[in-house]
C-alpha cells in the first residue's frame, strides 16, 4: 500500500459521495439510488431528468459500474431494451451496454458523462 | 507484504554497524476459511528519541502508542519488527524479545482491537519470522512470511510447515533448480480455479512437481463436450456426471510424487463468499476461467490480499465458412509490480455486471442487444499452449530463473507464429484494484 492513504469510496455510499463531487445530490429510495441530471441534447435538452440505478448493482462501485439505467415511464428512447427488474413505481429500467467502463477518470465524472449521453438520445 | 515495503523495512533493520534495530508497522487482515493473514501495509519508522540503539535496541511506549493510534485510523493492527544481525533462518524469541513484545501486547490490542504481531529479520540470510500475541502470555507462531513482488518469496516456519523429503522420482526436477527451491515450491499452497482443458493439465503438473497442497475449484461436471480437451477424463466420467474437481483429484493422486501430498477439491463458486474465503487460504492462484465475474474476483485479491494470480486464455477465430483463421493465446501474472487485468485490457469491467446477472448466457438478452454469444472454439492441440504459458509464469514467479521474476504479459499469435512481450500499460489513475494494495478484508466487493 502506498504511504499516502487513498480515500476509499465503495458501494452505495461511495457512489453518492462521488456524485456529490460533481454537485449532484443522490439519495437511496427503496432499492434505487435516484438523482437528477441536466440533459444536454435530445427531447429533454435543458431539463433536469430524474434517473437512478439499482442498489444491488452498486456493490462493486467504482470498479464496476451499474448496467441498468432507471427512468420514469415517460422517458422514451428510439430503441428500448427494458425489463421488469426492481425499480420505483412508474419507472422502467433500461439496458445500456457500457463495456467501455474504465478507471482512467474520476468514476462519477465518467458515470455522469455516460448517463448524459444516454439521455441525449431520449425522444420524449 | 510487498517486496517494496520489505526492502524499506530491511534497509532500516539491517544496520551497517551490525547493531540490532527496530521499527513498527501496521497491518491489515485477510480472513480465509482456515487461514488468517496479517498483511503489512505501512512502515511506521521511529522518530528521534523513540528508540535507542546500543548493541541491542530499546524503544518507548510513546512510539508504540503513536503507531497504534495511526494504525487504528485505518482499522489496522500494529507489528513490532526487530533484527537479529547474526541470525539465519526462522528465529525464536529471546527472553528480552518476549519481555519487549509481551509488554505491549495489551496496549496494541486495546488501541487497535487487533493482536500485536511480532516479526524478526535474520541478518545472515534476510529471513523473516513472525508470531501473533493474542494476549501477553506466549505468542502463536505463524506458518510463514510471504513477500510478493515480481516473484513470491516465502519464509517457512520449519516446525509448522516442515520441508518435504525429496525422493528419487523428483531427481530431474531438483536438478533444474536445486533442493532449496524445490523445498520452497513444494510447500506452497496453490489453487487452480477452473479445471477444464487448461486447469486439469496445470493441476497434474503441479502434483507431479511435488507440491504438497494443491486445491482445485470448479462447480461443473464432466460432459461429453469436454472429452476432446480434458485429457484424463473418461466417458464414464461424462456418463456419471462426475465433478471436474473429483476427476482432477483422481489424476493428481496418480501423478503425485511427494509423500503425503494432499489435493483439495472445492466444488464451490469463486463468486460466493465461501469460494472467496477458500481462495484466501492459498499462496498462489492459477486462473483457468474465462468468465468476467470470477476473473474480477481474482483481479481483486491479487492486489488486496497479495496472492499472485497467474491468468491465461485463448481465442480461436474462424472464417464465415467455419475454417480456421487463427488463434491467439495470452498469459500474464497479477502482482503489485504488474498492472491488473482491468488496466491491461484483459477484463472488460462492463461485462462483469452482465455476467453476475446471468445476461451473458441469456439468448433473449443477447438477441435484443445485438451482442454475440461468447465464442466456444477450443481444441486440445492448442489449449496445452495456455497451460504451458501459465506454468512458465509460475516457474518465473517461484523459482526466479536468472534472478528474474515474472515477465510482462506474453502473447502468441498462431497464424504467423509470433510470440511477443506485451508492453505493460500503466495503471489507470483511478484503478480501484491497485489503489490500496494489501487492504485485505476491506477489498472491493464482488462476491454475492
Amino acid at each position: 500500500m502506498s504511504s499516502e492513504q487513498n480515500e476509499i469510496r465503495d458501494g452505495v455510499k461511495g457512489f453518492i459521495a462521488d456524485l456529490a463531487d460533481y454537485g449532484v445530490t443522490a439519495r437511496a429510495e427503496n432499492n434505487v439510488v435516484v438523482y437528477e441530471i441536466e440533459a444536454a441534447a435530445g427531447a429533454r435538452a435543458g431539463q433536469l431528468v430524474p434517473t437512478g440505478v439499482g442498489v444491488d448493482e452498486l456493490q462493486s462501485w467504482p470498479a464496476a459500474s451499474p448496467h441498468w439505467l432507471h427512468f420514469p415511464d415517460e422517458v422514451k428512447f428510439p430503441v428500448m431494451n427494458v425489463d421488469g427488474g426492481q425499480t420505483l413505481p412508474g419507472w422502467i429500467r433500461h439496458s445500456w451496454d457500457n463495456g467501455f467502463w474504465t478507471m482512467s477518470n474520476h468514476p462519477a465524472g465518467a458515470w455522469l458523462s455516460w448517463v448524459r449521453a444516454v439521455i441525449g438520445k431520449a425522444t420524449s | 507484504m510487498t517486496s517494496t515495503l520489505e526492502a524499506t523495512l530491511r534497509s532500516h533493520l539491517l544496520r551497517s554497524d551490525g547493531d540490532e534495530d527496530l521499527t513498527l508497522a501496521s497491518y491489515s487482515t485477510s480472513s480465509g476459511r482456515s487461514r488468517e493473514t496479517a498483511i503489512l501495509t505501512h512502515a511506521i519508522l521511529p522518530r528521534p528519541g523513540e528508540r535507542t540503539v546500543h548493541g541491542n535496541v530499546e524503544f518507548t511506549g510513546e512510539y508504540v502508542l503513536r503507531a497504534a493510534s495511526e494504525a487504528a485510523t485505518r482499522s489496522e493492527g500494529i507489528a513490532i519488527l526487530h533484527s537479529h544481525p547474526d541470525g539465519r533462518g526462522w528465529q525464536g524469541l529471546s527472553s528480552w524479545d518476549i519481555d519487549a513484545e509481551s509488554s505491549f501486547a495489551n496496549l496494541a490490542a486495546a488501541v487497535t482491537g487487533r493482536p500485536l504481531v511480532g516479526m524478526t529479520l535474520a541478518g545472515r540470510d534476510s529471513g523473516w519470522s513472525a508470531r501473533a500475541w493474542e494476549n501477553d502470555a506466549m505468542p502463536e507462531w505463524m506458518e510463514s512470511v510471504r513477500v510478493v513482488g515480481s516473484s513470491i518469496h516465502v519464509f517457512w516456519n520449519p516446525r509448522l510447515r516442515p520441508p518435504p523429503q525429496s525422493n528419487g522420482s523428483q531427481l530431474r526436477t531438483i536438478s533444474a533448480w536445486g533442493a532449496e527451491v524445490q523445498s520452497n515450491i513444494c510447500r506452497l499452497r496453490v489453487l487452480v480455479v477452473g479445471v477444464g482443458s487448461v486447469g486439469l493439465d496445470v493441476a497434474q503438473r503441479l502434483a507431479a512437481t511435488g507440491l504438497l497442497d494443491v486445491g482445485v475449484m470448479d462447480m461443473d461436471i464432466v460432459k461429453d463436450v469436454n472429452l476432446d480437451r480434458m485429457i484424463g477424463a473418461t466417458r464414464a466420467d461424462a456418463v456419471g456426471a462426475v465433478l471436474k474437481v473429483d476427476v482432477a483429484r483422481r489424476l493428481m493422486d496418480a501423478a503425485a510424487t511427494s509423500k503425503g501430498a494432499t489435493f483439495h477439491p472445492h466444488a464451490v463458486s469463486l463468486t460466493t463468499s465461501d469460494g472467496l474465503r477458500t481462495a484466501l487460504d492459498y499462496d498462489v492462484i492459477i486462473s483457468c476461467v474465462d468468465r468476467p465475474w470470477p476473473r474480477a474476483v481474482l483481479n481483486t485479491l491479487a492486489y488486496s490480499d497479495l496472492i499472485p494470480v497467474i491468468d491465461g486464455g485463448i481465442n480461436i477465430d474462424t472464417f464465415d465458412d467455419g475454417t480456421m483463421r487463427g488463434a491467439t493465446w495470452r498469459v500474464h501474472t497479477l502482482v503489485p509490480e504488474r498492472p491488473c487485468m482491468a488496466c491491461n485490457g484483459q477484463l472488460v469491467m462492463g461485462d462483469v455486471q452482465l455476467d453476475r446477472q446471468g445476461l451473458l448466457d441469456d439468448p433473449e438478452y443477447i438477441k435484443r442487444t445485438g451482442r454475440k454469444l461468447p465464442s466456444s472454439q477450443n481444441v486440445a492441440l492448442l489449449c496445452a499452449s495456455v497451460s504451458a504459458g501459465e506454468l512458465a509464469q509460475f516457474v518465473s514467479l517461484v523459482a526466479t530463473p536468472g534472478g528474474m521474476g515474472v515477465p510482462s504479459a506474453q502473447r502468441y499469435i498462431l497464424a504467423p507464429h509470433i510470440q511477443e512481450a506485451m508492453n505493460d500499460k500503466l495503471t489507470q489513475p483511478h484503478c480501484r484494484f491497485e489503489m490500496r494494495i494489501g487492504e485485505g478484508d476491506a477489498r472491493p466487493r464482488f462476491t454475492d
